[in-house]
């Protein structure tokens, strides 16, 4: 699974401190995420999406090994 | 949201202080020579706590993710534990060994094992997580 997080992110001129701060998460969880090191939960993409003011459809998106 | 019942940060010296007592009756235990088996499955056993509690206790960053990497190190932790377990079966079959390990001295190394990977993992994402 792939995401748009980083992008968003950085279009919002948000850091990763920021949303981790935001979402009442750590930073290293943040860098996880962008990086696809860790697939967050489902409550955890919603908000992120929220927090993005995204949909979370178009933050998180399937990869044809998936 | 993944949500684990952990030990409060502020509570977090009862581990160690478990620990402390466990080595220090292990270091006693070695010091006075004493060849008591009771004795060293006692040490085993505090020791065991020790490391359980610390591994159940809330770290100073505190999330999904780190519930999430606890669950798998919890997890290799058993997979080395048992691995461990068998290679100490056939050491002891094929007489290179004297003795099985006891029980406590199994559930240490699962323990040992499930910790120092956590630690590590934590360091890991830690340096990780400086990439803006």
């Amino acid at each position: 699974m792939k995401n748009n997080i980083k992008i968003e992110r950085t279009k919002l001129g948000l850091t990763q401190q920021e949303l981790a701060d935001l979402l009442l998460v750590s930073r290293q969880t943040i860098n996880s995420i962008e990086t696809n090191r860790y697939i967050p939960s489902t409550v955890l993409a919603l908000k992120l999406a929220k927090c993005l003011n995204l949909n979370v459809e178009l933050l998180f998106f399937l990869e044809e090994t998936d | 949201m993944l949500k684990l019942k952990l030990l409060p940060r502020k509570l977090r010296w009862i581990p160690y202080f478990i620990l402390v007592l466990g080595i220090c009756s292990a270091g006693l235990k070695m010091v006075e020579r004493v060849d008591s088996k009771i004795l060293s499955h006692l040490v085993f056993s505090i020791l065991n706590i020790g490391l359980l509690l610390m591994f159940l206790t809330k770290r100073k960053l505190e999330d999904e993710m780190f519930i999430q990497i606890r669950l798998n190190n919890a997890l290799g932790g058993l997979i080395f534990g048992v691995t461990y377990s068998f290679v100490n079966m056939v050491f002891v079959w094929l007489d290179w060994l004297d003795s099985y390990p006891t029980a406590e001295q199994n559930l240490f190394v699962v323990l040992l094992t499930t910790n120092l990977m956590f630690w590590f993992e934590c360091y890991v994402n830690e340096n990780k997580g400086n990439e803006e």
